[in-house]
């Protein structure tokens, strides 16, 4: 039992920071039609914004995370404003290969105008702790994970389902075009998608940032494939199949680090993605997914 | 009115020489002869800036024209999936990964596995092939894996295929990193002999070109090139586009797993990370630069981005050395990603279908001839790619 307990909270605070970066790609997906590979980038950015804060002003948590956050919601929205404007409205490749030239040149950038070695990211000792919660080992920022991630999924969804432009938002989701013919505001609708997007990858870079110490140009790389991975499991532009595809890979991975025998535990990614093509074999539309799939 | 200079009349010369006796005699609307033309046209280019790159420039030259020609089998091979299909790949340099290993462990002499490699099981260790053997175990072992892959993959919509294949690349490059008793893990593979030069580079350039351009031109890749164009009305005609696709994709891997057995020849020493990212970005961006639904595009693509990534290489080596005492230019890292991704980004946004993505080699150079002997109206000839739709609506149909 508290074997389980254990491992539900490992698989919930690793899941968590997936789902919230599968959600920031279907947000996306959904509306424009465009899976960006860059996502991983604007999480590398707010990796750089944390660092940055602490080298500079060694300022306390609360303030580090919203830097992050902040940093990522304004990088996004930028990103969409100069790049992926141009492209707005054509097929799925150019979007995707512009997103993909994209995220090249901010790697790039970030290599020489950073470094292209890791930078450390000291946070406040306190905060890599570990509590027992009944009976249970819970590390700070495991608990601050499962917290945070609760959180931005709430406000994302009463955001999404009470107010006029998250009504619009899920609209056109939906069907873009019909929404526009409704009088919604593409541009609006576009921004905030991004916007949303940037803001989860911006809480996703805090945690994944708390817990590793340190931030490199390429950081944002292996989540993100998981997370498109997590996403196209879901299904691909269902909101509640990303989040779900994010919490599923959480819970593969962290079964797979406790039952894997010693030898095969290099191969612990492998077996996690091979196990989702399986899941895809069976649903090729994805969890939640329409079987009807938009081209 | 221009008035046609000295070169102009020559050209023309030759071409009414030349051309127009060739062209005349062919019946471009067989599509073998069109395979066979396309190809000819194709492979003398290449052949021409083989035979440049031997006589005129030294060694360091004719290393680039190597990497050049293993770059054009791996775009030509992307191609044969991705320009028919119309849905990117991400992932087949795991391809080249795969074949690259399988290879090299076929080939590297016995005495060098047992000191590289000392868990390798005994069969392994001691066998000793020729390329030519070696190429085709390679192959077999890429089948074998692209259809494991190839298979679920060609059962996602369109939109989630590329991640899918990153996610493939991804498992490729674990389990080669992982497999250290087989591979050395991320450690360098050494002791590959060098069995790649210009003359088996060029020959299986010429088996990639025919190949690709085959099966474009065959039923099944027309079927395929309809369900690129409009899924659903390739459905309602009764197209099988999971298995086109899957097709497609095995044919596609194994031309780029040529690409691998080349490359590994080539370097002699490699680890897992030279079959990754930074070598699937350059790839993806040649055969999107010239042009994925031709195969004169990923030819002319893969030309164009390997001069421009040479270029990118040298400048980034000489920069530092240029300055005085006081003042140095700062070093710059990753030259060659940065163009890459502002080589993309120009054509995504002003020529969304690649700079050689409309017509074939043989198609231009027909069109150039009817347009000049003025037989057939330019209007007339603009509709050389309406009657490919039409053949491929009519060949849909059947």
């Amino acid at each position: 039992m508290e074997l389980f307990a254990q491992q539900l909270v490992n698989a919930i605070s690793l899941g968590g920071v997936y789902a919230l970066l599968a959600l920031g790609l279907a947000i996306v997906f959904s509306i424009m039609g465009l899976v960006n590979f860059a996502h991983g980038d604007i999480m590398t950015v707010g990796g750089y914004a944390m660092w940055f804060v602490v080298i500079t002003w060694g300022m306390p948590l609360p303030m580090i995370a919203a830097a992050a956050i902040l940093v990522g919601l304004v990088v996004a929205v930028a990103m969409e404003r100069i790049a992926f404007r141009p492209v707005r409205g054509s097929d799925g490749t150019t979007m995707l290969l512009t997103s993909f030239a994209v995220s090249g040149i901010l790697q790039v950038t970030f290599q020489n105008a950073i470094s292209p070695r890791p930078r450390g990211v000291q946070l406040d000792p306190a905060f890599s702790q570990v509590i027992r919660v009944a009976g249970v080992d819970v590390g700070i920022i495991q608990l601050t994970a499962i917290v945070m991630v609760l959180v931005s999924l709430a406000l994302i969804m009463l955001f999404l389902r009470r107010t006029t432009l998250g009504i619009s938002m899920r609209a056109a989701a939906q069907d873009f075009s019909v929404a526009r013919l409704m009088g919604i505001r593409a541009d609006a609708v576009v921004a905030t998608a991004f916007a949303i997007s940037g803001l989860l990858a911006g809480v996703a870079a805090f945690l994944w940032v708390a817990q590793r110490g340190s931030v490199d140009p390429g950081m944002g790389l292996t989540p993100v494939i998981k997370a498109f991975i997590a996403a196209v499991m879901g299904g691909l532009g269902s909101l509640p199949g990303a989040v779900l595809g994010g919490f599923v890979l959480g819970v593969v991975e962290i079964e797979l680090q406790a039952w894997l025998p010693q030898a095969m535990l290099p191969f612990k990614d492998a077996v996690a993605l091979v196990i989702i093509l399986g899941i895809l074999l069976w649903r090729p539309q994805g969890l939640l997914g329409r079987s009807t799939d938009r081209a | 009115m221009r008035v046609p200079s000295s070169a102009d009349r020559a050209v023309e010369a030759l071409a009414r020489r030349v051309l127009d006796p060739v062209v005349e005699r062919l019946d471009f609307d067989r599509p073998l002869v069109r395979v066979l033309a396309g190809s000819a046209a194709l492979v003398g280019a290449v052949l021409l800036v083989v035979v440049v790159a031997a006589l005129f420039f030294g060694p360091a030259e004719q290393q680039v024209t190597l990497n050049f020609l293993v770059s054009l089998i791996a775009v030509v091979g992307f191609g044969i999936y991705s320009g028919n299909s119309g849905i990117l790949t991400f992932g087949h340099v795991a391809f080249m990964g795969i074949a690259a290993y399988a290879s090299a462990l076929l080939t590297v002499s016995p005495a060098i596995k047992a000191a590289a490699l000392p868990n390798l099981a005994p069969a392994l260790r001691s066998i000793e092939l020729p390329l030519g053997l070696a190429i085709v175990c390679a192959l077999a072992v890429v089948a074998i894996a692209a259809f494991a892959f190839g298979f679920p993959i060609s059962r996602l919509s369109a939109a989630a295929t590329p991640i899918a294949t990153l996610a493939m690349l991804l498992i490729t490059y674990v389990v080669l990193v992982g497999a250290a008793d087989v591979t050395r893990g991320s450690q360098t593979f050494y002791g590959v002999p060098r069995l790649t030069d210009m003359t088996t580079a060029f020959v299986f350039s010429v088996v990639a070109i025919v190949v690709a351009r085959w099966f474009r031109e065959s039923v099944p890749g027309l079927r395929l090139r309809a369900s690129r164009e409009d899924e659903m009305a390739a459905r309602s005609m009764g197209v099988d586009i999971p298995n086109l696709r899957v097709a497609s994709w095995m044919l596609s891997a194994l031309v780029v797993g040529l690409a691998g057995v080349m490359m590994g020849h080539l370097l002699t020493a490699f680890s897992p990370k030279q079959f990754y990212l930074t070598l699937q970005f350059a790839l993806v961006a040649m055969l999107v630069v010239g042009g994925p639904t031709t195969v004169t595009g990923a030819v002319g693509g893969t030309f164009l981005v390997s001069l421009l990534l040479e270029m990118a290489r040298r400048v980034e080596g000489l920069l530092p050395t240029i300055g005085t005492d006081a003042f140095h230019l700062p070093e710059i890292f990753g030259l060659q990603e940065f163009t890459l991704g502002i080589v993309i980004i120009a054509v995504m946004y002003r020529r969304r279908e690649g700079l050689l993505g409309r017509l074939e080699i043989d198609e231009l150079i027909l069109r150039w001839r009817r347009h000049r002997r003025g037989t057939v109206s330019p209007a007339a000839s603009d509709g050389l790619a309406a009657r490919d739709m039409a053949a491929a609506r009519e060949e849909v149909a059947r």
